[in-house]
């Protein structure tokens, strides 16, 4: 036996988190179906709802990349646009200056003789490598700042030449780029004002200009007006016009600086942007004033997702949602939590009422799905269920559509029939971790515990994805393993919260059902395979309620080799002895660890100790009922054969609330067998031995029950009376650990 | 119950010539100059505003203590960020004298730095608080003195060596007077500490205590905290000037765990709340301040500063060996929210209590 246990042990097969202590927080918990993806193109992805700061970053596509769109319009449609994408991003200046004909951007303009153009790419990309400031410092680097300076002349000089109109804002900007970079203030305002503030029929380069304009101008209500426009219609600065504005500034002073109402509702989007509340009253303000506005679907899938978080988030994960996650959220703020939670099913009723007033998304998925979904959300399951029936999704959504409609079949009773039929959603490549968690969770709460373990087997299969899309979760009724107080693996769930009965419904369940069909297959693909760590689960829980002939008859079940795989880290941690123990002994060698048990052996044998102690004709009891003692005792916390009733170790027991908490901790059934050993003793020493370890019980009982609230320790009772009524004994006793060895000797 | 500083001052004054002396100086108070001054800490404010600028004038505000930029390690690479916005176009103040850029920086930024990277520090901050005092700031009003450069930062012991370096190189760079904001803990514990290498300290009279430690106590400025600082006869040898706060804050917590601050008494917010005392407050309803959203249930701490503690700290500051002749006394923060939290006479007194 080794210095095992340092702090915590785990099981080599369970998820472990190699970094350290780590509690699952923010996104980690947070529960979404409706991934925003699905609805734009990318060009809002760092505004999707998220608990962290942003959502992930912009990526420019062929497909949403404005500057794309305007050169393939340039091109009169002829390039497809991921070769004009390639062309103006990727393609060298070199390949440009030598017209490469490879490139069917290039090969266009040299047939079309637009050579003026290929000029232009070539300085825009000579431009490029000047494009950061000088230095946060500001001294000027006087090289780059000359370049800048005889760049934006050769711009400005260019863009009076050129008759194409195009190339000559295109031109522009370049110079009203470098100004910025130069930080000339003045003369990016000169080329602003000169050739970019009275344009009529903006496009996507004048929002550019305005852009760089507005965040060289001060931070007010005039900046914060240009910022929410260039927000609308320039998705490739949305990230940084939204860092430049200023929330503080009232939004009453940005919407007088607006002339239409699409431009007021650019300002109302921008103060809704980042509203980690509710903000159904600017999505109202922003739809009156532009019902067809692009910002509008973006920000009500952003209002669904933190609904879902409120709302969803607790129902399954029952971590508080995301954005307010906190590890010491407890019973008492229970009350509160659904306080909130009601107030937020209030709220997505509210919502889903409005978004389904809006004609102009009566046949769109946020208007048909997106309203059914909250008005589940709210509560409505049979109005969802309902809902969800009355329309057809686009190809794009059926997927959701359909997984929709099944978790909220679930909340309405459905079941094994139900889900066979709609198999097709579960067993994909890439099922969606949450909608699959939801389903288990569903089938748990409707009681159909069975199935909910074999979804729950489902999730956290690849470690390799678990920090990106993993599910942790706590349990009802607040047991936890030693190690947290939540899980990610089905189980350690089924350990904390299913019954010995719940366990042997799942284990015939995997294998006594006959005419598999591919459903099931799928179902059981994890747990069939481990089906003896299930039988060692259902031992190891009649263990703990001590009932050892259905221990036995479970540990019989395990295949043999598993207590000795790596998968089961019994080598490490059930490799003593566990009917030796002395007076100090927990986890440290001693001299009984000669020889090593199975936990069928150890059960098994404790079952013989046990019997032969109640045997009438025995006539050693003490000694067999001080075995079973010694037993109890190592199958506690504090033995060195606590894998008999636990799997995990800790030096804190805080979120284990177990059944047998009471034995495991205070070490009650090692006491009374001691006392029962002291009854039956034949010597004065031995009775003072059995007393001595009743008393070595109750101590951490005391201890158990008394160090941590500072409360005064009672006194022993049991060192009371060894003091009492074995004299002589007493100091040998609780001084000398050699005395163990004498008297135990004695029994042989 | 006599402490071993009474002890020493009973034996002095059994030192003829300590009595003379303790005599002369009992017969004529002495009589200490103050020079009014004010900070101004806000990064993203392009002007001050009417409120703020009649203050200066009102209350004769000589010095303006301006945070220019704020300097920390990202991605470890030393680099200014939080500058300021501010344009200081005062032609009817004939009051303010003069403009010190503040500087603050955060402590690991000396941890780990050679002296060569400090050496360039120095030479950054020189040029930048420069430009920002007198081209952006000032606007290239002349009529602004710019003598000093002050320097914010919270040493510890492993960043001293580095930071009193820069100090010096400072002073070099920049061929001003150099001065450091100090706090209580280094002030009485210097031997520890050390003694900043520069021409002045200001020292801060607040934040004694962490705010999410110390539930049943106001945080922004605890005077029995206060007085275990002051309570002690050192003989600081650098000039000391005194900074005391005006400030406000909201600190949120959601079930007992910190969730963000709010600068400044919100009134709006406040009026959702319900409360049992003058410190914590329950959110009775949803809503977002500064980003955070708070929910039913939330609680906030409330912290302020009255007239009466005010009083209490300058009394505590006149019966300390801090004060010695000139010297200048600093509010924090020039913001019309919080300044307008008091009369004038109180902002006015608050002054005139040092010269008494």
């Amino acid at each position: 036996m080794k210095h095992w246990i340092l702090f915590t042990a785990l099981l080599a097969a369970s998820q472990t988190f190699a970094c350290g202590p780590w509690y699952p927080y923010g996104d980690e918990v947070r529960f979404s179906l409706f991934n925003p993806e699905s609805f734009d193109d990318g060009s809002f992805s760092p505004f999707y709802y998220t608990a962290d700061q942003f959502g992930s970053s912009y990526k420019s596509t062929a497909e949403n990349d404005l500057n794309t769109k305007l050169w393939f319009n340039y091109c009169k449609g002829n390039v497809a646009l991921a070769d004009i994408f390639n062309a103006i991003y990727t393609t060298s200046t070199e390949d440009f200056e030598k017209k490469n004909t490879s490139n069917p951007m290039i090969t266009y303009l040299v047939k079309n003789k637009l050579n003026e153009v290929i000029d232009y790419i070539v300085f825009a990309k000579s431009c490029s490598g000047l494009n950061s400031i000088n230095s946060a410092w500001e001294s000027e680097d006087d090289n780059a700042f000359t370049m800048r300076n005889k760049k934006i002349k050769f711009a400005l000089k260019k863009s009076k030449k050129l008759m194409d109109t195009q190339l000559v804002q295109r031109y522009q900007f370049l110079a009203l780029r470098l100004a910025f970079y130069n930080n000339d203030n003045q003369k990016l305002g000169e080329i602003y004002s000169d050739y970019f503030k009275s344009r009529d029929d903006k496009n996507v380069i004048d929002y550019w200009a305005l852009h760089y304009f507005a965040v060289m101008s001060p931070s007010d209500a005039v900046s914060n007006f240009q910022l929410a426009q260039v927000f609308a219609h320039a998705p490739s600065k949305r990230f940084a016009a939204s860092l430049a504005f200023n929330r503080k500034v009232v939004i009453s002073d940005v919407i007088a600086q607006a002339k239409t109402n699409t431009e007021r509702a650019n300002v109302y989007a921008m103060y809704a942007l980042r509203n980690p509340g509710k903000s159904i009253k600017h999505l109202v303000q922003i739809y009156q004033l532009d019902p067809n506005s692009e910002l509008l679907s973006f920000l009500v899938v952003r209002e669904i997702n933190k609904i879902e978080d409120w709302v969803l988030t607790p129902r399954y994960s029952m971590f508080p949602p995301s954005m307010n996650a906190d590890e010491f959220y407890d019973r008492s703020n229970q009350e509160l939590l659904q306080k909130r939670i009601q107030s937020d099913q209030e709220y997505a009723k509210r919502l889903a009422e409005w978004i389904g007033s809006i004609s102009e998304l009566k046949d769109h998925i946020l208007g048909n799905l997106g309203v059914a979904y909250l008005v589940g959300i709210s509560g409505d399951v049979s109005q969802a269920n309902e809902l969800l029936t009355t329309f057809r999704s686009k190809k794009e959504f059926v997927s959701l559509h359909k997984k929709t409609s099944i978790v909220f079949a679930l909340r309405s009773g459905k079941s094994y029939s139900y889900l066979e039929s709609t198999q097709n959603y579960f067993m994909t490549e890439n099922a969606d971790p949450d909608f699959l968690f939801a389903v288990g969770r569903e089938l748990e709460y409707n009681g159909a515990k069975t199935l909910a373990a074999l979804f729950f087997s489902q999730l956290n299969q690849n470690e390799n994805s678990f920090w990106d899309n993993g599910i942790v979760w706590k349990g009802s009724n607040h047991i936890g393993t030693l190690y947290a107080d939540f899980y990610s693996d089905w189980f350690f769930y089924m350990d904390g919260h299913y019954t010995a009965e719940e366990v042997i419904k799942v284990i015939q369940f995997v294998t006594e059902r006959s005419n598999e069909t591919k459903f099931d297959k799928w179902l059981m693909r994890y747990v069939q395979p481990n089906v003896s760590h299930l039988h060692d689960l259902l031992g190891t829980k009649y263990m703990r309620s001590d009932e050892l002939y259905l221990a036995i008859a479970s540990f019989r079940q395990v295949e043999s080799g598993l207590w000795d795989s790596d998968s089961y880290p019994y080598m490490d941690y059930l490799d003593a002895n566990p009917f030796y123990t002395d007076f100090n002994s927990e986890h440290t060698r001693t001299p009984g660890d000669t020889i090593t048990y199975t936990k069928l052996e150890i059960a098994t044998q404790l079952q013989s100790y046990i019997k032969r102690a109640e045997y009438p004709s025995t006539k050693n009891k003490s000694y067999y009922y001080f075995q079973a003692a010694n037993c109890y005792f190592n199958m506690t916390h504090h033995g060195n054969s606590w894998m008999m009733t636990r799997y995990y170790w800790s030096g804190r027991d805080i979120y284990s609330k177990l059944e047998d908490d009471g034995n495991y901790f205070n070490c009650n059934r090692a006491k009374e067998y001691y006392l029962k050993a002291m009854d039956f003793a034949n010597t004065e020493d031995q009775k003072a031995l059995c007393l001595r370890m009743a008393g070595r019980c109750e101590q951490y009982q005391l201890l158990e029950e008394y160090s941590y609230i500072g409360y005064d320790m009672p006194e022993n009772q049991s060192y009371n009376r060894l003091k009492r009524d074995f004299k002589d004994n007493y100091k040998t006793m609780i001084g000398k650990c050699t005395s163990f060895e004498r008297i135990y000797a004695t029994y042989r | 119950m006599f402490s071993i500083f009474e002890d020493k001052f009973i034996r002095e004054m059994r030192n003829p010539f300590f009595l003379l002396l303790f005599l002369l100086i009992g017969c004529s108070e002495p009589k200490i100059e103050i020079s009014r001054a004010f900070y101004f800490w806000e990064n993203d404010t392009q002007f001050i505003n009417e409120d703020e600028e009649s203050t200066l004038e009102k209350l004769k505000i000589e010095k303006l203590y301006v945070k220019v930029f704020e300097v920390e390690r990202i991605d470890g690479v030393i680099t200014p960020i939080a500058k300021s916005s501010l344009k200081l176009d005062l032609p009817h103040n004939k009051v303010l004298k003069e403009l010190i850029p503040c500087i603050y920086i955060q402590d690991d930024v000396f941890v780990k730095a050679s002296k060569n990277q400090i050496k360039e520090l120095a030479e950054n901050i020189a040029f930048l608080a420069k430009k920002y005092i007198v081209e952006n700031i000032g606007m290239g009003n002349s009529n602004f003195l710019y003598n000093e450069i002050q320097i914010d930062c919270d040493w510890t012991e492993s960043s001293k060596k580095m930071y009193f370096y820069f100090l010096k190189r400072m002073k070099e760079e920049s061929k001003k007077e150099i001065s450091c904001t100090l706090r209580l803990y280094p002030y009485k514990f210097h031997e520890v500490m050390g003694i900043p290498p520069c021409d002045k300290v200001m020292l801060m009279c607040y934040n004694l205590l962490n705010p999410l430690n110390n539930a049943n106590k106001n945080s922004i400025l605890d005077t029995d905290e206060m007085s275990k600082y002051l309570d002690t006869d050192i003989d600081y040898p650098i000039h000391i000037d005194i900074a005391l706060p005006i400030y406000s804050w909201m600190l949120c917590y959601e079930n007992e765990r910190f969730r963000g601050v709010i600068h400044g008494v919100d009134e709006k917010l406040l009026s959702y709340m319900s409360s049992k005392n003058d410190l914590w407050y329950t959110m009775e309803r949803d809503t977002v301040v500064s980003g955070v959203y708070m929910r039913m249930g939330d609680r906030v701490k409330v912290e302020r500063i009255t007239k009466t503690q005010l009083n209490k700290a300058i009394e505590l500051i006149q019966g300390s060996s801090v004060l010695k002749n000139e010297t200048v006394v600093s509010l924090f923060h020039l913001e019309s929210k919080e300044i307008n939290n008091y009369q004038y006479e109180t902002l006015d007194s608050i002054y005139s209590a040092f010269s008494r």
